[in-house]
């Protein structure tokens, strides 16, 4: 391996609203400086071919796969994980809930490449058909549940996030640019 | 007392893993942990003539390169015990030590300080291979120029049994005016959880102890595994699951790698991991299914079957997996080939055929896919050979609630069931009346329509929930068939239990929670399952044979009713009574008679605290249990198809699931099973398949060659319950993981067949992708006779058959 492979590079990034700053080969996958570097277990890997999506996190707002990115790619950058998701450790995102209330996880690990995927797909539809979601979560892949309770909670997690006041005007917005 | 049992309550796993805190294999890295990489075979069949590691022994943070012969040094190859009649027991080394026999198999060991080094000096191993000609069809492999993969098994045939309910079978088909005959392949698949396998292993010198974190589903036979092969007590070796991803059976078998991840860490006094990727998941994590099937019924002009016979082969790979040998698909294929219906005679010949591939073992409904499959092609092949509807024939020949127990031909007794009610049900579910109506209209106008309905009916039953009996009568000896738990009183007056059955994403720590509540007649939020740990439960086997529920609610039941008896005489003495006059009620002991009078478990709790100081940790109790033989659930799917004949495209309009697996714990999870079971039976049949080509290389060796089902591929599952309970099992429950694996390919089969059968070609190759549609279609089209021969049809069952084709025979 050439030193330019292994010669370690200062990374910076914000990650879940905090400053955090490694050292990573630049051959090191974004995935494994996460999970290693940062200490965030909650992204996994689940083919490390870019197909299952289990490591999707949200890169400046947009979904990426970290096992198709080298960590110095993200330097600079602003991640989110399922570590930053919920609010707060009394309160779970919309998402979450609407997960744990329609049994959308049985074994959790392809979970958290779910749930960013539709954090995201949901601000840009946030009034989706079953079939929307179903082509919205086309990209990820789960083992245990068909889908069924999937795509039943990310239905639900629409419902929940356009009831709240501080989204009805940004669902609202949204709904009249998609036509 | 039910309480929590039967309702749907949120599970009590998710919050920690919707918040990504869950804690799986790849999570543990403790401190100095070392990293494993394997150097796997490149070839399917070689003969290994010299490994150099030089370079890599000396490639920076590398601690440790092993080969076969080194490795054998250190540890002693895993004996399968199987007692069973027709089955041959070969050596399967950890590491190749002379012959590489798949293409994956593990070579050479790395171990390094990071596991980007550990692949970097992977790659500088140099192996000398000497290549030898490769199988991987069962023909290939039974052909007379095969090359012998074990010199113990002459002709590759690992296991063989030829079984007849009795000497009538033939005379019964000789004389039967009616028979049918379906010839069908089921593709080489794989359970594919989406976390990989994983191993991470610690060893403590000073206490000469191992402990083992593993990705599985059968802790308790790993310790055995990891006792065995590196001549430890089992007392030595601990095994802790952590969460696991998904299981599906590949984790059920014990692995050469997990078993080297320990020798490593014995031998350098470091903890060393190995996490799978994708890769090698494919190549080396346990196969399934690649069975073909020569089957026939005899029958009445009615369309009551007189008889059966078949004619079964599995490619079952390189080895027989651990702890289960080469008879998994076989024998679970011919055991249940009969079905919930009721067959006279039968007999079977089946045989696992070993082929240069990844060692086949469990997978979701192993053995009954394929026999389900094919007892309902059955069925609908004599359908359309009498001119009667498939679900009438059905009806006639469904057992009958009023004849459990029943036993079958190849003597399973099936405990109880409802199988002509699921299916009707399930028919009225389809409005089935109206949809043939609307297929005969459709076909009748001769329209231009490309695309056709088809519905195709399953029915099915399967068995769950075994017992030591049944590995015994298998002479599967290294599987115990027992299950314990251990139930702790904490101070607080909570319980907190764990059981030898793992956790592997099946919702059982909210499941058996459930019943642990109802037992003790407490919330359950007071109640705590706990991951298992072979520390705390004495002996089991594990998560596999949809025995979780079954086994688990048995051993939580007795070891609650022990708890109980030792909590007794605390009862009695705080209360001022006799032993007699207390009994259990509502969250603790109170006088008999009088509920109001008594001490809640908190205040026992407090009360063992008090009264003795050596219980201040907690009164525990262990208790094993030994499920029945078998329990017997089963269900009906029907599919409804539309098959574009010009693209090859199925598409699902409607997928109806009546099930019963007994008594339900808790409906979503149970539908949560009978959802994923059913995605993975429709992958099985519209689009996955390993394939290896002729020189035995796997080239489905990426997920975007081997294509699991996506959200836009399934349709919605829509599922209707029946609960029969179980007379053999505590609280009727008898088994739900895998029954919607079970009954999927069938249905769509069956219904593909049905789309297509104005067409005159019959489906005999799975999967049914659009590329094999499209040529099925062409078939027909470049054909004048709509009975063509099938190039595919293997000739392994001798006799006067059309393989694929029913046979009227003049009566």
């Amino acid at each position: 391996m050439s030193d330019a492979a292994t010669t370690r590079r200062k990374i910076q990034v914000t990650v879940n609203g905090r400053q955090a700053e490694g050292e990573a080969e630049p051959r090191k996958l974004l995935s494994d400086f996460i999970r290693e570097d940062l200490g965030l277990t909650g992204t996994h890997v689940g083919c490390e071919h870019g197909v299952c999506g289990a490591c999707t996190v949200l890169l400046d707002g947009e979904p990426v796969r970290t096992c198709l990115m080298f960590a110095v790619q993200a330097d600079g950058h602003d991640l989110l994980t399922v570590e930053g998701l919920a609010p707060g450790p009394d309160q779970l995102h919309p998402i979450q809930e609407a997960f744990w209330e329609r049994h959308g996880l049985q074994c959790g690990f392809c979970t958290p490449g779910f749930l960013l995927t539709i954090k995201v797909y949901l601000a840009e539809n946030p009034d989706p058909t079953e079939r929307e979601v179903r082509e919205a979560l086309s990209g990820n892949l789960c083992r245990c549940t068909g889908y069924q309770n999937i795509v039943k909670a990310t239905l639900r997690a629409a419902e929940i996030l356009r009831s709240e006041p501080e989204n009805a005007d940004k669902a609202s917005t949204k709904t009249t640019q998609r036509d | 007392m039910r309480a929590a049992v039967g309702t749907p309550i949120r599970r009590v796993e998710d919050e920690r893993l919707l918040r990504g805190e869950g804690a799986y294999l790849d999570d543990l890295c403790p401190v100095g942990t070392l990293h494993a990489a394997f150097v796997r075979s490149v070839h399917a069949h070689a003969r290994v003539v010299s490994v150099d590691a030089t370079s890599s022994s000396i490639a920076p943070g590398v601690s440790l390169v092993l080969d076969g012969p080194q490795l054998e040094k250190l540890a002693q190859p895993l004996e399968t015990r199987i007692t069973a009649p027709g089955c041959r027991q070969v050596r399967h080394p950890h590491l190749v030590v002379d012959r590489a026999r798949f293409v994956g198999e593990p070579v050479v060991l790395v171990v390094a300080d990071d596991v980007y080094r550990a692949r970097d000096a992977a790659e500088l191993v140099e192996i000398d291979y000497d290549p030898l000609p490769a199988v991987t069809t069962v023909d290939t492999a039974l052909a007379d120029w095969a090359p012998v993969l074990h010199d113990q098994a002459p002709g590759n045939v690992l296991f063989e049994r030829q079984v007849a309910s009795d000497g009538e079978v033939d005379a019964t088909f000789d004389a039967a005016p009616v028979t049918a005959t379906v010839t069908m392949r089921h593709p080489r698949v794989t359970g594919l959880p989406i976390e990989n396998r994983g191993a991470l292993a610690d060893w403590d010198a000073r206490a000469q102890c191992l402990t083992v974190w593993s990705s599985t589903q059968s802790p308790h036979i790993l310790r055995g595994a990891l006792a065995d092969s590196l001549d430890l007590p089992a007392e030595s070796v601990r095994v802790i699951v952590p969460d696991v991803g998904g299981g599906f059976g590949t984790k059920a078998q014990i692995y050469p790698e997990e078993i080297i991840v320990a020798v490593a860490a014995r031998y350098l006094g470091r903890p060393v991991k190995w996490a799978e990727d994708r890769q090698e998941n494919l190549l080396a994590a346990s196969h399934a299914r690649d069975t073909r099937i020569v089957a026939e019924v005899a029958a009445d002009r009615e369309g009551t079957i007189l008889a059966m016979r078949a004619d079964i082969a599995c490619a079952v790979g390189a080895y027989g997996a651990h702890p289960y040998g080469p008879m998994l698909e076989p024998m679970g294929t011919a055991s249940m080939l009969p079905g919930p219906y009721a067959v006279p005679h039968y007999r079977f010949q089946t045989r696992g055929v070993a082929t240069n591939a990844s060692p086949e073992g469990a997978y979701r409904g192993v053995g009954m896919v394929v026999a389900t499959l094919t007892h309902e092609r059955l069925i609908d092949e004599l359908a359309r050979t009498l001119e009667l509807d498939p679900a009438d024939v059905r009806r006639r020949n469904l057992i009958p609630s009023a004849s459990f127990p029943y036993a079958t031909p190849t003597g399973h007794v099936y405990d109880s069931g409802a199988y002509a009610e699921a299916l009707s049900r399930a028919l009225a579910r389809v409005s089935y009346d109206d949809l043939r109506a609307e297929q005969a209209e459709r076909r009748s106008a001769g329209s231009q329509d490309c695309r056709h309905l088809g519905v195709g009916i399953s029915c099915y039953v399967e068995y769950t929930g075994m017992g030591s009996r049944t590995f015994q009568t298998r002479g599967m000896l290294s599987v115990p068939g027992n299950e314990a738990a251990w139930v702790r009183l904490d101070l607080d007056g909570g319980l907190t239990a764990a059981l030898s059955i793992p956790a592997i994403g099946q919702g059982l720590q909210t499941s058996l929670a459930q019943v642990l509540a109802d037992e003790f007649q407490v919330p359950v939020a007071q109640v705590r399952v706990v991951q298992a740990d072979t520390a705390l439960t004495p002996e089991g086997s594990g998560a596999f044979g949809s025995r979780g529920a079954v086994a688990g609610a048995g051993a939580l039941h007795a070891a609650a009713d022990r708890l109980k008896e030792r909590l007794l005489p605390l009862a009695a003495e705080l209360l001022e009574a006799a032993p007699v006059d207390v009994e259990y009620g509502a969250g603790g002991m109170h006088l008999r008679g009088a509920p109001d009078r008594g001490v809640s478990l908190a205040t026992l709790a407090m009360g063992i605290d008090d009264a003795d100081r050596e219980h201040a940790a907690g009164l525990s109790v262990s208790a094993a249990y030994d499920p029945p033989v078998a329990t017997f659930a089963s269900a009906t799917h029907i599919a409804v198809v539309e098959v574009d004949v010009e693209t090859g495209l199925v598409e699902i309009r409607r997928y109806v699931v009546v099930e019963d697996c007994g008594p339900i714990i808790n409906p979503i999870i149970v539908e949560g099973q009978v959802h994923g079971a059913t995605a993975q039976g429709i992958g099985g049949v519209l689009f996955e398949e390993l394939i290896y080509d002729v020189g035995g290389q796997l080239i489905t060796a990426s997920l975007m060659d081997y294509l699991v089902p996506g959200a836009t591929e399934l349709p919605t599952i829509e599922i209707d319950h029946l609960e029969t309970a179980s007379p053999l099992t505590v609280g009727g429950y008898k088994g739900v993981g895998e029954g919607g694996t079970v009954g999927a390919p069938a249905a769509i089969a069956n219904a593909i067949a049905d789309a297509l059968a104005p067409l005159g070609v019959t489906v005999s190759e799975l999967p049914l992708s659009p590329e094999r549609v499209r040529a099925l279609v062409r078939e027909r089209s470049h054909t004048a006779a709509p009975t063509t021969s099938h190039a595919s049809t293997p000739a392994i069952m001798a006799g006067p058959h059309n393989a694929g084709h029913s046979l009227v025979r003049p009566s």
